[in-house]
């Protein structure tokens, strides 16, 4: 009896981890797809500043509207486009890292090769005869 | 015709999309082990053989922790007793990561490549390493193009490009080049397409589902797809594993016409394979790729000669070197090359470095279990008594020669067109009469020797027929 339970108890515990797992991966890419939607707005507020060249724009910060200077406008952009960059990176790695986990959690084997650093393109072309075209 | 002899036509024709080729080992599916590493006694096209299929079990699993590179391993026994099959498994079990090259050693001579350089690439066809590529790219659904011709005529368009997915939209700005290259690959609205970010290169992936109405007529290569979800701006990671022969290979082409005067002759420079050994380790060490040690399998090692056992103990030492496994199924035999005999017809030094598993013959139950798995592979179907005299045979003469009869009874029993689905005894005797054995076939010859064409007797005279 007592047998039983741990064993169905082992079961839950694997269930609860695997869940928890696969939520903040679902999470992460929620964050992603915002973070990508805000980065794409910034660009083309970028661009419409370069065509348009006005001497002060409106900026919008949450629910607050403040006017400001081009040139400080500008930096401000692009400074968070710089952010989400970064941040778009480290959750894409974090997204791998949790993958594996939940491969591990699962039993199934790890492929530990996407931790391998991309080859530049002087080396990608080297090879590129041996590498198939692969389109996603 | 009546309905029964249109059904019966019917289930004849077998399915010829999934034609594979049958050979002799292909019912092995694996080493089958369970959970603990020991052999089941029958199971994945493995019968028997325990001993040597625990021992394989093991090398396996070291080979999958890659805690053996360079070592090598000798699977031993008389003919017939499951060495190539014992390999096939491991094969098998190892699974696709693993590269796995399995020569033959009557295979390295040759006239286009030396003997050395057969074992080279074969070393290194055993080696693969794993490297990534990554891209950002723009995949989404295009809205609308609007492009904008200047007034004045100085040529140079401008434009916008709106793209969306499921989650978000957005709009780019186009310069020339890639307003040329929209129009040179006739994107329009509702084509789904990927643009390299970095190489500028479009994609058309298909089109639409949404879109499929637009149109009343379509091209032939008109190709539906799902609007793609997620962010606009993704990352593309593709790994590969290349083996080092292949690397080898395009780095030694002779390119344009040099090739005429210098001549291709297959064989790669050693100094091109030190370079990219050093180039290999360099990236190792940057961690840009991982090196994947796999296996070679050398069959009838005892063909090699005294000068491939040389270069073999030499290549083991490398510090690249695969796992090296080979079968023979020679006794205490003279080294080819040389007049001296040793075990299993290898050089002492040679087998010194090496584990040896060796392999027993079956017994009777064993030889009938295998000649049922058979059967089946080949979906020949046998009466009780049938499958007992072929076991028989078997037994008294070889497992082969009884594998070879199924195919032959087979035939000879669709030829006779009999209502029975199973082959009786009749059938049997009548290919074991027509086929036989070495057993059999030397016995004749000991008989009926003086008959035969260029017969050599005692006293050295050749006779001929008259």
């Amino acid at each position: 009896m007592a047998k039983e339970e741990s064993d169905l108890d082992k079961a839950m515990e694997i269930l609860y981890d695997i869940e928890k797992v696969g939520e903040k991966i679902i999470i992460d890419k929620e964050l992603i797809i915002d973070f990508d939607r805000r980065r794409n707005k910034n660009r083309e507020a970028l661009r419409s500043i370069q065509q348009k060249k006005p001497e002060k724009v409106w900026l919008c910060f949450g629910n607050m509207f403040v006017r400001a200077y081009t040139d400080k406008a500008k930096e401000i952009i692009e400074k968070d486009q710089a952010h989400l960059d970064t941040n778009i990176n480290a959750l894409r790695d974090s997204i791998k890292e949790n993958y594996n986990d939940l491969k591990r959690i699962e039993g199934k084997e790890t492929d530990d090769s996407f931790k391998l650093k991309a080859l530049n393109s002087k080396e990608v072309e080297a090879l590129s005869d041996l590498l198939p075209k692969v389109v996603l | 015709m009546t309905l029964s002899g249109i059904t019966r036509q019917a289930s004849e024709m077998k399915d010829l999309t999934k034609v594979d080729r049958i050979g002799a080992h292909s019912h092995i599916r694996g080493l089958g082990l369970d959970e603990f590493l020991q052999p089941k006694k029958i199971s994945e096209g493995m019968v028997g053989q325990m001993n040597a299929r625990r021992a394989a079990g093991l090398i396996m699993q070291m080979i999958k922790e890659s805690k053996i590179y360079g070592r090598a391993v000798l699977i031993a026994g008389e003919p017939g007793t499951g060495k190539t099959a014992i390999a096939t498994a491991l094969f098998k079990s190892l699974g696709r990561r693993t590269p796995f090259t399995i020569i033959s050693g009557s295979e390295i001579f040759s006239l286009e490549i030396s003997k050395s350089e057969a074992l080279m690439q074969a070393f290194r066809k055993s080696i693969a390493v794993k490297i990534k590529e990554e891209t950002e790219i723009i995949e989404g659904e295009v809205v609308e193009i609007t492009i904008d011709r200047p007034a004045n005529g100085t040529g140079n368009k401008t434009g916008k490009l709106t793209m969306k997915t499921t989650d978000m939209e957005t709009i780019y700005d186009l310069g020339q080049k890639m307003i040329d290259s929209l129009t040179k690959e006739k994107i329009g609205a509702g084509d789904v397409i990927i643009i390299d970010k970095s190489s500028g290169k479009i994609t058309k992936i298909g089109r639409s589902f949404t879109r499929a109405r637009d149109y009343d007529a379509m091209g032939p290569q008109t190709k539906f797809v799902q609007c793609p979800s997620g962010e606009l701006q993704k990352r593309k990671e593709v790994t590969h594993t290349v083996s080092l022969h292949e690397i080898d290979v395009i780095n030694s082409r002779t390119q344009g016409f040099l090739a005429l005067f210098s001549g291709d002759t297959g064989e790669i420079k050693a100094e091109v394979r030190q370079q990219i050994n050093e180039k290999v380790s360099e990236w190792r060490e940057e961690g840009k790729a991982e090196i994947v040690p796999g296996v070679l399998f050398i069959d009838e090692v005892h063909m090699l000669d005294i000068e491939c056992f040389s270069f073999l103990n030499r290549a083991l030492e490398s510090p690249l070197a695969p796992i090296l496994i080979v079968a023979s199924n020679r006794g205490i035999t003279k080294i080819r090359g040389t007049n001296y005999e040793s075990p299993h017809g290898m050089p002492l030094d040679l087998l010194d470095r090496m584990i040896i598993i060796s392999t027993v013959p079956y017994t009777e139950d064993e030889i009938s279990y295998i000649l049922k798995i058979r059967c089946e592979e080949e979906d020949v179907k046998f009466t009780e008594e049938a499958f007992i005299l072929l076991a028989r045979v078997a037994a008294e003469k070889s497992l082969r020669y009884a594998m070879q009869l199924i195919t032959t009874a087979n035939v000879v029993h669709l030829k006779r067109k009999s209502k029975e689905e199973a082959i009786d005894v009749g059938v049997i005797k009548r290919v074991y009469s027509l086929f036989l054995d070495v057993h059999r076939s030397s016995q004749h010859l000991e008989e009926y020797q003086a008959q035969y064409l260029f017969h050599q007797t005692v006293n050295n005279d050749v006779e001929m027929k008259s």
